[in-house]
């Protein structure tokens, strides 16, 4: 190229629109989104609760969620320890679209760990991918920020229509969280919760019946624990009853409500019921009105025991609860009272026809007061006599002192009578009487005279064992001795290298040729039979 | 005075690289091609600004965001870049975390400080050190792509893994954002015309 060669000369060019300012838009578009996202990440930073479990196990600070029916409402954000070191203190945030009415005081938060109780397996999902915290929204209005959580699963989450009941038992048996519950056969509802009642006299069972069957709950509905066998032998014979199999391994409860009660209203959530340990036991009538009486005894009440029965006339009507003594001190003396609880319902008067019946109204403590005008008492009877048992009996007698029912005692005090000694002091003399036709100076002269004849023997076998001892036990050595001599020769006779056995053994081989010689001529002579006669022919004239 | 183009009224045109006589127009136009033609391009300084600004604002969600969400049969979990490299620091590969925050972390935030210095300072028409300005300059426009590493690996995962139920790779939020600074930094420092660097050092000689 060269200088010579001409530069072209640039062209004018039509003057266009200026889009110069439009690239502005890029960076106010960028600020647009960029504080949308930071804003919306504010807007959905949820509250930060904080959990309290005892172990810290699977849980990881940013990794470990918390869900709700398996969707993620939040992350762990931090887990330390207590300042008292006790305890775990998961701090985490809860999404804000979820934490709405979720963080109340009821809510319940636990890890979700594998686990195997029940009979059930749960969690197995968490084996692989970790543990994470389960949570159970609450329902109530007063919100909370920091939270119990539980280390195990609730059995039942609030959401599950149902409903929750108490069950009080003396023993839990083989009871625990997540047994079933069965109506009929029908798995209705899960132990969710055994404690101890706050006296420590009773288990309290927390149980939760599903929403179709909990209607079957009724006011007079009994509980039993099915987690056994239950073998009955009575009159009618040998009864076994069992739940499923599972029951007997796992144990579980069982409801039913007798018949005759099938009227009763629906019980309220949360009412509290017996918890009866066979299905008989719960399903025995039971008398709904009890009252208590107090008697006074002025004897020994040796041989009467609580829950002893309270008779009248053959009838059980009630039971002994207690036995206490009472000191007087201005008279010195101690009674014994005995608390018995009776069933006024059994000693109900035939009216049941309402026109008969007496227009007043009266309570069966008003009834009883009547009654002990008209000689009504109690009185200590032995039940049995061998073993001395006592039972409560009460019975009309006409000629008792007059007493009367202070109702305004409580517990009122049926009056007593002394135990019925009569009968016993009847008897009693009866025995006596026989005794004294016993002839015990004859069988007592009977007596010495057998004894004077078994001392004469006595003697006479102490004479014969001494002779025994001093003149025949030399005899008897010698023969002994001479025995063990006869033995060992006898021994030696019988030995393999004995003289005797050689010569045995020489003279059976002779008794084996001679044989032999006596086959041979036997066979001889049969096959010539003529050498009898003839002799025995020379070798050159047999052939 | 040094000789430039410019003073001596010539013009390159920036489509077909003809040598133009501008003769005082006040609008030139390519004699060859027709193309636009300019001393320094128009609205440089304001154009990579706005570029960088941009770059600089989503340069904070293409961090904060997830840029892969990876799925396996029981658990899920979304990592962002700086996620990513702890991770792959934790897990022994420290070589692979150096080469993946140096990538995805420094580079742009360096670009966005280089630029800054250099939009800076020309603005200014600062005649401060212009030759390690330019080499600033260079360096910048070279090592622009190598930030879309991130980029290309999610996009390798994602297009790899997709095995449905059991394991599965999903571009985050995070992903867009980022590339988005890529681009708009390559923008940025394509827009800066580097003759600008030099006009106040030439003013300055005369």
């Amino acid at each position: 190229m060269s200088e010579t060669e001409p530069i072209p000369q640039a062209v004018a060019r039509k003057p266009g629109p200026r889009s110069l300012q439009l690239v502005w838009l890029i960076p106010i578009i960028a600020a647009l989104i960029g504080g949308y996202i930071a804003l919306k990440a504010v807007w959905e930073r949820g509250p930060t609760i904080t959990l309290r479990f005892l172990s810290g196990e699977g849980i990881e600070a940013g990794k470990t969620r918390i869900k709700h029916k398996a969707v993620d409402i939040g992350t762990v954000r931090a887990v330390g320890l207590s300042a008292d070191h006790k305890s775990v203190v998961v701090t985490a945030e809860i999404d804000r679209r979820a934490a709405d009415g979720f963080l109340v005081e009821d809510t319940r938060f636990w890890v979700v760990r594998p686990r195997i109780a029940g009979g059930q397996v749960s969690g197995l999902g968490t084996l692989l991918a970790g543990s994470y915290i389960g949570s159970d929204p609450g329902k109530s209005q007063v919100e909370r920020r920091d939270f119990e959580g539980l280390e195990t699963p609730p059995p039942i989450t609030s959401d599950l229509p149902g409903r929750q009941f108490t069950l009080r038992a003396d023993d839990m048996g083989s009871l625990d969280i997540g047994s079933a519950v069965y109506y009929r056969g029908i798995i209705a509802g899960r132990v969710v919760s055994t404690e101890i009642s706050k006296d420590g006299r009773a288990g309290l069972v927390g149980i939760f019946i599903h929403a179709p069957y909990d209607r079957f709950v009724l006011q007079e509905t009994r509980f039993w624990n099915a987690s056994g066998v239950d073998l009955t032998v009575d009159a009618s014979g040998v009864n076994l009853q069992t739940q499923s199999l599972v029951t007997l391994l796992l144990g579980g409860l069982a409801f039913e409500t007798p018949p005759e009660q099938a009227g009763a209203a629906v019980a309220d959530a949360g009412s509290q019921f017996p918890l009866w340990s066979t299905r008989s036991e719960a399903m025995r009538p039971r008398d709904s009105v009890v009252e208590t009486y107090r008697l006074v005894f002025h004897q020994s009440v040796r041989g009467l025991a609580a829950a002893a029965p309270v008779d009248f006339r053959g009838v059980t009507v009630g039971e002994v609860r207690a036995i206490e003594l009472e000191y007087d001190a201005q008279k010195i003396e101690f009674a014994t009272v005995v608390e018995i609880h009776l069933w006024p319902e059994r000693l109900r008067g035939r009216e049941r026809d309402a026109a008969k019946s007496s227009n007043e109204k009266l309570t069966p403590a008003q009834r009883l007061q009547r009654f002990v005008a008209h000689g009504f008492r109690a009185q200590l009877r032995p039940a049995n006599l061998l073993t001395g048992q006592l039972y409560v009996a009460l019975d009309f007698f006409p000629k008792a002192a007059p007493a009367r029912l202070d109702l305004a005692r409580t517990p009122p005090e049926i009056p007593t009578l002394p135990a019925a000694l009569g009968e016993i002091q009847e008897s009693i003399a009866s025995i006596a009487k026989n005794l004294e036709n016993v002839p015990f100076d004859k069988l007592a002269a009977d007596l010495r005279r057998a004894l004077g004849t078994l001392e004469g023997t006595l003697k006479r076998a102490d004479t014969l064992m001494t002779q025994v001892s001093t003149d025949l036990a030399p005899e008897l050595r010698a023969t002994l001795e001479q025995a063990r001599r006869t033995f060992s020769s006898a021994e030696q006779a019988l030995s393999n290298d004995s003289p005797v056995q050689g010569d045995l053994r020489g003279t059976l081989q002779e008794v084996t040729r001679a044989a032999e010689q006596v086959r041979a001529l036997a066979d001889y002579l049969e096959r010539h039979p003529e050498s009898l006669i003839r002799g025995k022919r020379s070798a050159g004239e047999s052939k | 005075m040094t000789a430039t183009a410019a003073r001596a009224g010539l013009l390159l045109c920036d489509t077909c690289f003809q040598v133009n006589r501008a003769d005082g127009l006040e609008r030139p136009a390519c004699a060859r091609c027709g193309a636009h033609l300019y001393a320094r391009k128009p609205g440089s300084l304001a154009r990579s600004w706005a570029y960088l600004l941009a770059a600089a604002i989503l340069y904070v969600p293409a961090n904060m965001l997830p840029v892969i969400e990876s799925g396996s049969l029981f658990e899920s979990q979304t990592d962002t870049i700086l996620s990513g490299v702890v991770y792959l620091w934790k897990t022994g590969s420290q070589f692979l975390a150096i080469i993946v925050f140096t990538a995805s972390i420094v580079i742009p935030a360096a670009k966005i400080v280089s630029l800054t210095v250099l939009l800076a300072s020309a603005q200014r028409r600062s005649t401060w050190n212009p030759l390690w300005r330019a080499h600033i300059y260079r360096v910048t426009h070279y090592i622009g792509r190598w930030s879309m590493v991130d980029i290309f690996v999610g996009a390798t995962l994602v297009a790899l893994v997709q095995l449905k139920a059991f394991a599965s790779i999903v571009p985050g939020p995070g992903a867009v954002f980022f590339g988005a600074v890529v681009v708009l930094t390559m923008l940025s420092t394509h827009s800066f015309d580097p003759r600008l660097t030099w006009d106040p050092v030439d003013e300055r000689h005369e």
